[in-house]
């Protein structure tokens, strides 16, 4: 049970993660491909791939590909942080948001103590 | 990442207006704690119809357009909404996603409360929801007008209709005693929002300049005639 962040803010879960944050957020799948936030913006849910792609974007450079497993968003979110980069999603991916009265619901009560300490860490690198 | 923004709602100029107007200082912080703020460039969408909808969205200043896309693929305005406004407020007590698209006309400042939050406000604060109560009967009022004018209407007082109701939401008062309309609407925008095709209107925008109950400077249009629009928009109350 792990989650990893790379340069890019991308957080990325092992499968035991994503199956647990997929229990407490919401799911939605797309049909057509989309911009979930905007480059200098601060998402307004952090969004966690289930299935399919996306991408990270940011004028004239190159775009960063995503996949099932990464969470993006999420320390934007709750840092109050505009994004460096942009995010969108391809058609036919899944997708589970997160909003922040849910992540503090998981840091605060969460009764899953090894979510909440893999999110606490996480928060921890950005405070 | 970049720097920590701050945005506090008790600075924010549309506070009177918008739906925490009522609330104290100890619960507006917590309110500005929790919000997002974001700055939406012309063009950029807050929400899209049929996607899931995340909560509600408060418009502290700008233009946002409500648009719906028809089977046919056409894209129809179905409001304007503007500072103090709120958005996604239906998507709170339904399961519905949402319904219509909502776009920057220009650069707008929104801030955003998640679901769980603002229905725990409401639960807190029964002001908050008689606030949000009240803009959707304004917005249902809204609507009821809106078909029923599109029944029973013609585009000329159609038209006419829609300047009087831009002119009461973006109406700036010039010292001539003119009004100018302070939101720039493309004529394809303003044609969908009385549903009738670009060239009828630009037909119709001729005639009411030539009658001499408006004038335009650019995009802009300015009302030199109210009493008149009056008339011609055969408005029965």
């Amino acid at each position: 049970m792990s989650a990893t962040l790379n340069k890019y803010n991308v957080i990325h879960v092992s499968n035991e993660v994503l199956e647990r944050i997929s229990k407490k957020g919401e799911g939605h799948s797309y049909t057509v491909d989309m911009d979930l936030f905007y480059e200098d913006h601060i998402p307004v849910v952090a969004y966690l791939i289930l299935k399919g792609s996306g991408k990270l974007v940011k004028k004239r450079r190159k775009d960063i590909p995503l996949g099932p497993g990464d969470l993006i968003g999420f320390l934007e979110l709750m840092g109050h942080t505009p994004s460096i980069y942009g995010a969108q999603i391809s058609h036919d991916s899944e997708v589970v948001f997160l909003d922040r009265s849910t992540v503090l619901e998981i840091l605060e009560e969460e009764s899953d103590q090894d979510l909440r300490s893999i999110l606490s860490a996480l928060l921890k690198k950005v405070s | 990442m970049h720097k920590k923004a701050e945005h506090n709602c008790s600075n924010c100029p549309s506070l009177t207006k918008g739906v925490f107007c009522s609330l104290g200082a100890e619960e507006l912080k917590d309110v500005s704690d929790h919000k997002i703020t974001n700055i939406y460039k012309k063009g950029q969408t807050l929400f899209v119809q049929g996607n899931h909808p995340f909560g509600l969205y408060c418009i502290s200043s700008g233009n946002i357009k409500v648009t719906k896309i028809g089977a046919d693929g056409k894209e129809s305005i179905v409001r304007i909404a503007t500072a103090g406004d709120v958005l996604g407020h239906r998507s709170l007590f339904t399961d519905q996603y949402y319904m219509a698209t909502a776009t920057a006309l220009e650069d707008t400042k929104v801030c955003f409360l998640d679901k769980k939050f603002i229905m725990k406000v409401i639960n807190d604060q029964p002001t908050v929801s008689m606030n949000i109560i009240e803009k959707l009967s304004a917005d249902m009022g809204a609507a009821e007008n809106k078909l029923s004018s599109l029944h029973q209407k013609n585009v000329r007082e159609r038209l006419a209709e829609l300047l009087l109701l831009l002119k009461e939401s973006h109406g700036e008062k010039l010292e001539d005693g003119r009004t100018k309309i302070v939101i720039k609407l493309t004529r394809e925008e303003m044609a969908t929002m009385i549903g009738t095709a670009n060239e009828t209107l630009i037909r119709f925008i001729s005639e009411f300049k030539e009658a001499g109950l408006i004038e335009q400077e650019g995009k802009i249009i300015i009302i030199k005639n109210e009493e008149e629009l009056i008339d011609w928009a055969n408005l029965s109350y």
